[in-house]
């Protein structure tokens, strides 16, 4: 009885949350296929949890924690060399190449290719204030920093998206 | 910068899984839920949260105000029950609590005495304050007087363990704590006793003045009289059993000063020194006899060190003759 009530609890969470979660994995990766995939690994975790009877108290900040662990390995994966760059803000640097193809691309190709030209520290601040639409506070409880330093991420994100564009205009 | 916000947003609404990716996710996901089904165990303590499970973030929260609570509580009553005496609410804490953890921080037999003779002076304090306590009853006057006797005893029951113990220093060392503790309290009592005796002659010379002024009736000056006599009745009935505690104690460490003294002497007598050294202790003897409390100098008397100085005093007073 005590499995069937945790099993509802889960696919109620399924139900409610996986075009949330999708969305963050899709803005955050570039790739839909990669994204579902993130998505899925994040239910299989937080069934793995359930299943412990652990006890969670706010569901959504939960699986944006493991799709955001779910992420940062998916980098560690596939660019372990460049990660620090990436997190690095002076590795900010759109190459001609790059700039060509986000002339190129429809709407919702070319957010994504400008996001993909973002840092990382900034891309997953202005995607889980602007597309998740997660409150500053939650964001600086998920990332364990301070709620400045993520209006300050968001900000700093904006303006390069913004310059970015008038580049390309 | 709206416009970029606005069109994240726009690409963001239409960003989904489409229904058969959903359903697809789905399946699989149930497969898995399947295939890894709840723990048993788990779920038994956790569905059924126990109140004492500290994990439970409210419960740690209300376990520390409890402790915390407890903490203070505690110690407020502890505190509060040092300054009662028999017949007070908080008594029992006093004797059963605070005491006895005091005594379990007393290890070693000699801590055991001196928290033994402490606690008598606690008990005489008791007695002490209710003396002077015009609305107590005789009984709980009884039962801390009881109380004293009883720590007495105890205490006189460690001088005798250490005696039978053949332990002199501690047994000297708590006779004489325990003498001087009394005597101090009998002191205090004389004291008290003398301005009491003061104040009574003033009081009576004022209510003999009254009554002569036809101010107060008989009734009254009997009813003062009975009070002031009762009062003076358990006064000094404490002073007499402090005065007795007391003499009891001198005597006890009187008599333990000379049972060691004599063994000491015994054991210098057996231990062989030369001749002419033996002399001399038997000169140093008359003079420790006196001065030294437990008569241990002569050991350090009758070497050979100081034998050579006191043969050059000899000498000397020799001298004078000789010329």
């Amino acid at each position: 009885m005590k499995s069937n009530a945790a099993e509802q609890e889960f696919n109620k969470a399924y139900e409610q949350f996986a075009d949330a979660i999708f969305r963050h994995c899709v803005f955050r990766v570039s790739d839909r296929e990669k994204a579902k995939d993130l998505a899925q690994g994040a239910f299989v975790r937080l069934w793995d949890y359930m299943s412990q009877g652990k006890e969670i108290d706010n569901m959504r900040a939960f699986l944006y924690r493991i799709a955001n662990n779910l992420i940062i390995d998916e980098y560690r994966k596939k660019k372990t060399d460049s990660l620090d760059r990436m997190r690095d803000e002076e590795g900010f640097d759109i190459g001609f190449e790059t700039m060509k193809d986000i002339e190129t691309k429809d709407e919702h190709a070319q957010a994504l290719a400008m996001l993909d030209c973002l840092p990382d520290k900034y891309r997953e601040a202005l995607v889980m204030r602007h597309i998740d639409g997660l409150s500053v506070k939650d964001i600086a409880h998920l990332m364990h920093e301070s709620e400045n330093v993520i209006s300050v991420r968001i900000h700093r994100a904006i303006e390069k998206l913004q310059k970015m564009r008038n580049t390309i205009k | 910068m709206e416009q970029i916000i606005k069109q994240l947003k726009n690409v963001a609404k239409d960003t989904r899984l489409s229904a058969v990716e959903k359903a697809a996710i789905k399946t699989q996901l149930l497969r898995y839920v399947q295939a890894h089904p709840v723990r048993a165990e788990a779920f038994s303590s956790h569905f059924i949260p126990s109140p004492f499970n500290i994990n439970n973030f409210r419960n740690k929260k209300t376990l520390s105000a409890f402790v915390i609570g407890g903490l203070l509580l505690g110690s407020t009553v502890s505190f509060a029950a040092e300054n009662t005496v028999p017949g007070d609410v908080l008594y029992p804490v006093k004797i059963h609590i605070n005491e006895q953890v005091l005594a379990v921080i007393a290890v070693t037999p000699q801590a055991k005495a001196d928290w033994d003779v402490r606690k008598a002076e606690r008990r005489l304090e008791e007695v002490e304050k209710l003396a002077d306590e015009p609305t107590v009853t005789p009984e709980v006057k009884a039962a801390a007087e009881a109380n004293f006797n009883a720590s007495t005893n105890q205490v006189q029951e460690h001088i005798a363990n250490f005696e039978s113990d053949d332990d002199s220093e501690d047994a000297i060392a708590t006779a004489e704590k325990f003498a001087e503790m009394l005597r101090k309290h009998e002191g205090n009592l004389d004291k008290r006793d003398m301005t009491r005796a003061a104040s009574m002659i003033r009081s009576t010379s004022t209510s003999e003045a009254s009554y002569s002024q036809a101010t107060t009736t008989k009734e009254e000056v009997s009813s003062v009289s009975s009070f002031v006599g009762e009062k003076e009745e358990s006064f000094d009935k404490v002073l007499k059993s402090v005065r007795g505690a007391r003499g009891n104690a001198e005597k006890k460490q009187k008599e333990l000063e000379q049972k060691y003294h004599k063994e000491d002497v015994q054991i210098e007598a057996s231990v062989t020194v030369p001749v002419s050294v033996q002399s001399e202790v038997s000169r140093g003897n008359s003079y420790n006899a006196v001065n030294d409390k437990h008569g241990r100098s002569e050991e350090f008397r009758a070497t050979p060190i100081d034998a050579a100085p006191s043969a050059q005093v000899d000498e000397q007073k020799t001298q004078p003759e000789n010329d």
